[in-house]
Order: structure tokens, then C-alpha cells, then sequence
């Protein structure tokens, strides 16, 4: 059987999600020796852009002009294109950068920095590509068969992207949450008493992070990660993205802390005494919010 | 005659960057290595909650997440007046070490072997898949030390990439006796795996250390401690110059005193310099090859005998590039046995390991800085705060971004060298410019934690006004 081309084209990113796939070990050595055959990927050798592949595998957000013009170069050159990670998804931890202008961005690492000399008093732009105005995901500018979240996509998600493709099969991800994956979920209804910030007093390691007050995204972001930041201790901060028709996880992370909590238990105003709910509630999902256009409109 | 030379993409580092190169009259009139990344992590984490910093800001960087992690939670530490237990120091340190074992594998064995044992392979082909055809059972053997690291990172927090293990004050829980003691049998396996790796690369390495080499005098940066390699906490940061001079050396709270970085317009990484030397003479190396330089002793005999073995001595300062890749596996080695020390001891087992987590949100300090060894060189993380302890300022100083004035200058040296020779062979100085940065494993997202994408050459002849882009790429 012909091996499967694959691209991996990196767009502004960590580099974690390419790191991820070499995680795979062994599992990829034998997806290579038999099924896989990697033609181009910066990262990983020298070759030059196909000038078709069976599948590209996008990763990292749209942020500079030189990124619009690689996510362009895919079109009409794959069969199958893929966002993978949560920047190529939603853009990311990084698309908390669209609440301000990209000047702004700028001043504060090139010219308002401490310990920083600028003599000509202006950030760098001598042949760099330009910032695009906003961070976007790459499903705003080609067509994406599949998207693939996580930061970065869980290992078991990556695997049975790989085997479904090799195999012929249609590839879906879970459609259950972080909760129906988590150890410290009981199945009971669940009572909130107080928020606080984490990890700011008495852990149960034991029990439900919600129920003891600290905010865990676990209810509104898809699973397929086995819950593992809070298997290591840690609340979840929602990097999967939402569920499948879900509109927008904030307004549903809202509504499951108003269901499991009553008034007098939960004020409004406890809410509010949790600083960046923006940061907190659309940590890697910014652009692709329901308050998306209310940033564009604030900019414009 | 003029020729302008631009390489681009930079292939096999992480991230994006360009080399361009002017050439006047058959003399490198200048040479810059230009970071095409920018995405503005010290803007965009101003105003969020200062506890929240240790797993966003890991997000700089998918190679060295864990770096960027530790460095913060010192910070953080530093400003709710924090003490650590013993144990919780402890498995914040094996995280480390296992983050950088799971970093330099991946430069070593995956982005650069190919240069050392693919030198004759056409540049299509280039590349992991070549290597693996090649040498299956190393590169295999390789991946498997590798799944260690990965397997230490997930049992201490969650994921190799992008951990979630300390918590202000601690670590968020303590290893399961079953997982120490599984972790440990695995670390003996991958010790005596390794030294197999080493064994079988060995005539590589050899025929490599007798060619001639690009000696080019350097200042050196790194955490110091008089008896071991210092890469996660030391009261002191070593400066010191190409002949083993001390330059400076200070607490690196006081980081500010003695390092400023320059805007230089035609990168989006600016050029940090020691500010006793000002620049262009302070400009400094940091990352493997600083470290084995300033580290006096090595509390490793493994470490030690692989120092001798790769032609390092004590007192004396190598400043060959290509030993940034030998001082990487030395590294390895140190990483392993330290990893294997700290599994024996059973305190990390303790359950009582949150006791130190702070109750109540106290701001002790405004100020924090938190300064670790990041596999690429010296990482340091100062954020300000106000008394809610949330982020009015932050400031960054990655690793990499250090040594980008140091590859701009070593590239004008090395194809002023290659001109000399044989005159404007582009092939060539594609060849051997890009394998220099890739000694340095730049990893440039982190440089600029900032915007980020593949190195690039351009090669510009300005009598015909064409431009020739090596490897040829988009238009």
C-alpha cells in the first residue's frame, strides 16, 4: 500500500504540538516504517514545500503576515487539512493578545521594557513580517476536515487521528467532558459553597476542585485528555475548547456555577472577586468567542 | 561586486528565522540572524492573577515548558515569601532535569545527527525519516531515553509538554511509592540504554572532534555553583571570558544591574549584553557549552568522564560551536544520574507535601524573579505585581535570544572564512551557515516568547539583482 504524504506546516507556535507527535515513540516509528511517509516539516528536515501532500497538519495560530500566506499556500494542495493543537483551533493561549492592538504589543517588549535600550525608539520591523491586526485560527482562512485541540492534543487523541487516517476511518473526537473523565467526579450533583483562587486554602486532594470553590473548566471543555491536570493536581483551565454545539464556554461555564450553587451561597459579587475572568474562562479560546465581535468593534 | 545572501527557512529549530548576508567586494560586510517571531507574552499576561503565570507562561515555549514553569514558580515563590520543603524542591528539580534530558534528545539525536551522519545525503532528503531509515535501532534507542523523560514529566505533572506540577510554596502532590519505584527501574534501563547510544556514536564523535573547527572567542553566562553543575537554583550568575577570565559575577536577583538588552531593528529578538562590556563586547554565549565552560566540578563521575572524553579540561575554555552538541550529551549523562539519585530517596513519597501551599493570598514582595538553567541557557522571569497580586509588569530574558548577537557574528565569521577559501559558493554557505545555528539549538518561539516560524537564507546578487533563497520557498 502507498504511504500517506504528510506536511506539517508550522504557523506562530510553541513548537509543543510537533513535540507531541514525536512523543508517540515507538507507536510512530512503526506508523512511519508502514503507513506515513513526513515530506515536508521544517522542524524535522530540510526538504522544500510539496507541491501537493495527502494531508498538511497545521499547527500554531494565524499572527504574522508570513502565516497567512503559508495557510494560503495549502489550498487546493491536500486532501485533507488539519488544525492541530488548540492555537490552530482557537488560537490559543496566545489569542489573549486580541484585547489589545498590535502596537501596544510591541511597546511593551521593545520600548516600556525594563533593562531595554531602543535607541531608534521604535520596535523592530527592518524585512519582518507584520502582526496581522487580530490572532485567528486557521479555520478562518482554509477549509478544515478535521481539528484536533488540546495544548497540545492529548497522546491517545493523536494516535487515533493517526490510526483513523491510516485505516481509512472517519476520525471524531470524544464528545464528553473533562468531568466524565475526571477521578474526582462522584456522579452526585455538585454544590458550590464559595470561589476562591486557586490554590489559595485548605485542598482536598480527594474532591471535586468545584465543590471546594476553585474554578476547574472540567464541566464545559471536551475530554479526551483523562482529566490529566487534575489527575497532577492541578484545576483544568479548559484547553481542549468546547463541546460539540456549544457556543461558547464562558457563558456555559457560567451557567453550570449558577446551577450548582444557590444565591446564598454564591454571590455575583464572590464572582466578581475573581480577578481575569476573561483570562480564565477564554484562556485558549479568545478568538473564536461570542465576545469576538464586541474586540473587533472596540478596535475599529 | 555586491551579493546579498538570505537563508530561509532555517530547517530542523524550532521556530522561524532568517540569515541574511551582505557581501561586498568578497567581504562579509555584515550578517544578521533575524527572528521572525513575535507573540507579545509580556503584554498579554499583565493584569492576570500572578498564580495563574506558572502554566501560561509555559505556553512560550513546547520544548522547554518546564524551564519556563520552574522559573516562574520561583518567581511567585519570591513574592508571596515563600520557603520550599525539601521534597517539594526536589521533585521540582527531577522535573527539570527530566525536561531537559526530554529537550537535548530531541536536538541531538533528531535535529542535528543528520548533520553529523547524513553529511553525504541530498538535502531533499535530509531529515528524521532518512535517519531512521539509516540507523533504525539508534534513532529507536534514542526515542526510548526519551519516553523516559516523558514518563518522569507525566508522572510529576500531568505531561511532558506543557507541565502543571508546582504550586506556589510546593508541588502539587508527592510521587506514589509504586511510581517512584517504577520510575526508577526505568532510569537504570535508560542509563544503561544511553551509554549504549554513546558507544555506538562514538567514531562519529571522533572523526568529528579531529576535523578543524571555527574557534571563535566568546563570553560565557551561567548559573554557577563552586561544586556541581548549577541548572535549577544557585545563589550566583557566572560571567566569564573567552580565556576563562572572570567578567562579572553577581546574585541573579540583581540580574538587572548587570545585563541590558538592545533593540536592534531588524529582528524581533533584541541583543542582551553584559553592561560592564557594553555592547558589541559583552555580548555573551549561554545554553550547554557555558555551563561545562564555568562549572568547575561536575558531581557525576559519568558526566566527568565524558567531559575528558570530548576534549574538555578543567581551567580551560573551549569555544568551538560544535561542542555546544558534545556539551549536551554530557548533560544527558549528569541528568540521568541525578534523576536516579533523586528516586532513591523516599521523602518525595510524603503526603504532607501541600502543607506549605499558602492559605490566604498574601503579597510579601512586589517583586519576583525566578532564574533556572532552561536546556538552552540561562531563563529568567521578573514580574511585578500590586497588592490584589496581579501583573502590572513583566519582563523575560529567554535563552536563546542571548545567543542571537552571538550567531549573527559567528556567521559573518564563518563565510568571511568559506570566501577566503573558495570564494562565494552559495551551496556551501548554506550548508555550513545553517549548521552552525543549529549548533546553538536556537529555539527561537522562546527567543521572542514573542512571534515565531522556520530559519531562512537569502542570498541577494546585487549585480544581476537576483536573489537566490535557499532552500527555495514561497514567493
Amino acid at each position: 500500500m502507498r504511504k500517506l504524504s504528510i506536511a506539517i506546516e508550522q504557523l506562530t507556535t510553541c513548537g509543543g504540538c510537533e513535540n507531541s507527535i514525536l512523543n508517540l515513540g515507538d507507536e510512530l516509528i512503526v506508523l512511519l516504517e508502514k503507513n506515513l511517509e513526513i515530506v515536508y516539516a521544517p522542524i524535522l528536515m530540510d526538504s522544500n514545500r510539496p507541491q501537493h501532500v495527502d494531508i498538511v497538519i497545521l499547527s500554531g495560530a494565524v499572527r504574522t503576515e508570513d502565516d497567512l500566506k503559508k495557510v494560503k499556500y495549502w489550498k487546493g494542495r491536500c486532501n485533507v487539512a488539519v488544525a492541530f493543537g488548540s492555537c490552530a483551533c482557537f488560537g490559543g493561549i496566545p489569542g489573549l493578545s486580541n484585547l489589545s492592538p498590535s502596537n501596544q504589543l510591541l511597546e511593551s517588549s521593545y520600548i516600556n521594557q525594563i533593562g531595554t535600550i531602543n535607541p531608534a525608539g521604535s520596535p523592530p520591523t527592518l524585512n519582518l513580517p507584520k502582526l496581522t491586526d487580530f490572532i485567528k485560527p486557521v479555520s478562518e482562512l482554509i477549509n478544515v476536515d478535521y481539528e484536533l485541540p488540546g495544548c497540545p492534543p492529548p497522546p491517545e487523541l493523536i494516535r487515533e487521528f493517526f490510526i483513523s487516517i491510516v485505516e481509512g476511518r472517519e476520525f471524531r473526537l470524544p464528545n464528553k467532558s473533562v468531568c466524565d473523565e475526571c477521578p474526582l467526579n462522584t456522579g452526585e450533583s455538585k454544590e458550590m459553597k464559595s470561589v476562591k483562587r486557586w490554590p489559595f486554602g485548605e485542598i482536598d486532594r480527594n474532591k471535586c476542585l468545584l465543590e471546594q470553590g476553585f474554578i476547574c473548566l472540567g464541566p464545559v471543555t471536551r475530554g479526551g485528555c483523562n482529566a490529566q491536570c487534575i489527575r497532577a493536581g492541578y484545576p483544568c483551565r479548559g484547553c481542549l475548547g468546547p463541546l460539540d454545539k456549544s457556543i461558547d464556554g464562558a457563558a456555559k461555564m457560567i451557567s453550570v456555577i449558577a446551577s450548582s450553587s444557590s444565591l446564598i451561597d454564591v454571590s455575583i459579587e464572590d464572582l466578581g472577586a475573581i480577578p481575569d475572568l476573561v483570562g480564565l474562562f477564554y484562556r485558549f479560546t479568545l478568538p473564536i468567542s461570542a465576545i469576538k465581535p464586541w474586540l473587533w468593534r472596540k478596535r475599529h | 561586486m555586491k551579493h546579498h545572501i538570505t537563508i530561509c527557512p532555517v530547517t530542523r529549530i524550532e521556530g522561524h528565522a532568517k540569515v541574511t548576508i551582505l557581501i561586498e567586494e568578497n567581504e562579509v560586510k555584515n550578517a544578521l540572524f533575524q527572528v521572525l517571531e513575535f507573540r507579545a507574552f509580556e503584554h498579554f499576561i499583565k493584569n492576570r492573577p500572578i498564580e495563574e503565570l506558572p502554566i501560561l507562561v509555559t505556553r512560550i515555549c513546547g520544548l522547554c515548558s518546564t524551564a519556563h514553569h520552574l522559573a516562574s514558580i520561583k518567581a511567585v515563590d519570591h513574592i508571596f515569601g515563600l520557603e520550599i520543603p525539601d521534597e517539594a524542591r526536589n521533585l521540582r528539580l527531577m522535573l527539570h532535569l527530566a525536561g531537559i534530558i526530554h529537550s537535548h534528545l530531541l536536538h541531538f539525536f533528531i535535529l542535528y545527527l543528520p548533520d553529523l551522519m547524513l553529511s553525504d545525503v541530498p538535502l531533499q532528503k535530509r531529515g528524521f525519516t532518512e535517519l531512521l531509515r539509516r540507523y533504525p535501532s539508534l534513532i529507536k534507542q534514542a526515542l526510548k531515553v526519551r519516553i523516559f523523560a516523558h514518563k518522569v514529566l507525566e508522572a510529576l505533572a500531568g505531561s511532558s509538554i506543557h507541565p502543571t506540577g508546582a504550586v506556589p510554596g510546593s508541588f502539587s502532590k508527592p510521587l506514589e511509592h509504586e511510581v517512584r519505584m517504577e520510575l526508577l527501574s526505568l532510569c537504570n534501563e535508560a542509563q544503561r540504554t544511553y551509554s549504549q547510544i554513546l558507544n555506538s556514536i562514538r567514531p562519529h564523535i571522533e572523526r568529528f572532534l579531529s576535523q578543524s573547527e571555527l574557534n571563535i572567542p566568546s563570553n560565557y553566562l551561567a548559573l554557577y555553583d563552586e561544586t556541581d553543575l548549577a541548572l535549577y537554583d544557585s545563589p550566583t550568575i557566572k560571567a566569564i571570558s573567552s580565556n576563562g577570565n572572570v567578567i562579572d559575577s553577581f546574585d541573579p536577583c540583581n540580574y538587572l544591574e548587570h545585563i541590558n538588552e538592545l533593540v536592534v531593528e531588524w529582528s524581533y529578538a533584541k541583543a542582551p549584553f553584559l553592561t560592564k562590556l557594553g555592547y558589541p563586547d559583552g555580548f555573551y554565549r549561554v545554553g550547554p557549552l557555558a555551563r561545562i565552560n564555568i562549572a568547575e566540578k561536575i558531581d557525576s563521575d559519568w558526566a566527568e568522564s565524558l567531559k575528558v572524553e570530548y576534549g574538555f579540561r578543567s581551567g580551560i575554555v573551549i569555544n568551538s560551536t560544535r561542542h555546544y552538541n558534545l556539551a549536551r550529551l554530557i548533560e544527558i549523562a549528569y541528568c540521568l544520574d541525578k534523576i536516579c539519585e533523586l528516586l532513591k530517596d523516599p521523602s518525595i513519597e510524603r503526603e504532607s507535601i501541600l502543607r506549605s501551599v499558602p492559605r490566604k493570598l498574601k503579597i510579601v514582595s512586589n517583586e519576583g524573579i525566578g532564574i533556572v538553567e532552561a536546556p538552552r541557557g540561562t531563563l529568567i522571569h521578573h514580574y511585578r505585581v500590586n497588592d490584589e497580586g496581579l501583573v502590572t509588569h513583566a519582563n523575560m530574558i529567554v535563552a536563546t535570544v542571548q545567543n542571537t548577537p552571538i550567531i549573527s557574528r559567528d556567521i559573518r565569521i564563518l563565510v568571511t572564512k568559506i570566501i577566503e577559501r573558495e570564494g562565494v559558493n552559495e551551496e556551501k554557505i548554506w550548508r555550513e551557515v545553517t549548521a552552525l545555528v543549529r549548533d546553538y539549538d536556537p529555539c527561537l518561539s522562546c527567543s521572542v516568547h514573542s512571534i515565531g516560524s522556520p530559519l531562512t537564507i537569502e542570498i541577494v546578487l546585487s549585480n544581476t539583482n537576483s536573489i537566490v533563497r535557499l532552500p527555495k520557498d514561497l514567493k
